[in-house]
């Protein structure tokens, strides 16, 4: 009877412990992720000119911040998804909601391996995040980026 | 008249009192394996999903393989059970997926030498924990043709209907118009092997295993499975206003119901022998 209760308290204290050890680990994983790559997007769409703003909602539930850029008609909107570990980035266009999305995949970025091989030839993206560019006859109204380019971070 | 007796048995008075340690632990395991994804899902979603991102199938076979193990017939033990107490010491590792491996290599090691339920138990939680490595790990090794497979069956599907579909790796979709890019979780191959476990344990749930039917049933949930994803990434590609009503909660939920009908309907199927 002792032995008994014995492996049953502990296992009940190894499940309990397992689950707090995991819940604590990943809350600190996730804000720090997050705020890291919030960072570095809002670093580089400053540099492109954008600015963040206070997220008014958009096609996806999970916006996460949004930048406008002065005489442009595009929203950029970043939105983590699935997890802490990937990001999509979504442009929302202001004639309609023109959804493009990337993934960066951890096990592929661990292996360094490359998403240019996802897209059309010229638009690679940069980084960790990529932006699709707004659709090409649109794209005067944000003033002319230069063919394929990607916001990258 | 047969009359039941109670009999002492050496193993029972010796073994019996841990008959249910086994299951506790592979429970509890599970509930560690699952950890990060319920957080994941309550972080982002809150109480949008009523089971917290983890599939009714992943509980269901919890449930069964638990069953199965409390039903089956005490085991000889050692004094000091080493690959229970490693089972333990791998979750207090905080990770999600060591904690799957580690049923894995648990439940493929006591199954060597367990027999009737234990043996079945042990092998359902097996197949929970490949189900969740496929796709937290194996799957993501293939990301990029599996997601682009997909992209490819769905503007073959299509561009039958519409020429000007055109498709570039996992991105498919009418250029500067309208596209969808296929990520990883939204592909055939990742919800496949969970609809496989539905069908298994909904098999062993109804106690009435029909080989020929099992297998027939798993070769239609391995057409219909992705023909359902398919038709629901077609729809999502088609246009925008399809993609916000396929990728909403009302098309999001149509699709689970859809796909737990299928796995429901085949494996009670297969379960009426």
């Amino acid at each position: 009877m002792r032995r008994q209760s014995l492996a049953f308290g502990a296992a009940a204290l190894v499940i309990a412990l397992g689950l707090g050890l995991k819940s604590q680990r990943y809350a600190s994983q996730f804000e720090d992720r997050q705020a890291d790559d919030m960072a570095r997007i809002a670093a580089v769409a400053a540099s492109e000119g954008w600015t963040q703003v206070e997220s008014a909602g958009g096609t996806l539930p999970f916006v996460h911040a949004t930048f406008v850029k002065p005489g442009c008609a595009n929203h950029l909107r970043v939105a983590p998804l699935g997890s802490s570990r990937e990001l999509v980035a979504e442009v929302e266009l202001a004639f309609g909601p023109d959804v493009m999305f990337v993934e960066t995949d951890p096990a592929s970025r661990s292996r360094g391996f490359s998403l240019s091989g996802w897209f059309a030839p010229g638009r690679k993206p940069l980084g960790r995040i990529a932006v699709s560019p707004a659709p090409v006859e649109h794209q005067s109204a944000c003033g002319p980026p230069a063919a394929g380019r990607w916001l990258g971070a | 008249m047969p009359v039941a007796y109670a009999v002492a048995s050496p193993v029972v008075e010796r073994y019996g009192s841990l008959r249910l340690l086994p299951a506790v632990l592979l429970v509890g395991a599970s509930l560690n394996g699952l950890a990060v994804r319920v957080l994941e899902a309550w972080q982002l979603h809150g109480f949008e999903q009523p089971l917290m991102g983890v599939s009714p199938f992943e509980l269901l076979a919890i449930f069964v393989g638990a069953r199965a193990l409390m039903q089956a017939a005490p085991a000889s033990e050692p004094w000091f059970p080493v690959p229970e107490v490693a089972l333990g010491a791998a979750m207090l590792f905080p990770s999600s997926t060591a904690a799957w491996f580690a049923i894995a290599a648990f439940g493929l090691l006591r199954a060597r030498t367990a027999e009737s339920e234990r043996r079945t138990g042990l092998l359902v939680f097996v197949a929970l924990a490949a189900c969740s490595i496929w796709s937290s790990v194996l799957l993501k090794w293939w990301a990029g043709p599996a997601s682009a497979f997909d992209a490819h069956a769905v503007y073959a599907l299509l561009t039958r209907l519409r020429p000007d579909m055109a498709v570039t790796g996992n991105v498919v979709g009418v250029p500067n118009a309208h596209n969808l890019v296929i990520l990883t979780a939204c592909t055939s191959a990742s919800g496949l092997p969970k609809a496989l476990l539905g069908i298994g344990a909904l098999t062993l749930l109804a106690n009435g295993l029909d080989r020929r039917r099992m297998g027939l049933a798993l070769v239609a949930t391995l057409l219909l499975n992705p023909a359902v994803n398919l038709l629901r990434l077609s729809l999502m590609a088609w246009s925008s206003e399809f993609y916000l009503l396929i990728h909403g909660p009302v098309g999001a939920n149509l699709f689970d119901l859809a796909q737990t009908a299928i796995v429901v309907g085949l494996g009670m199927w297969a379960a009426r022998s």
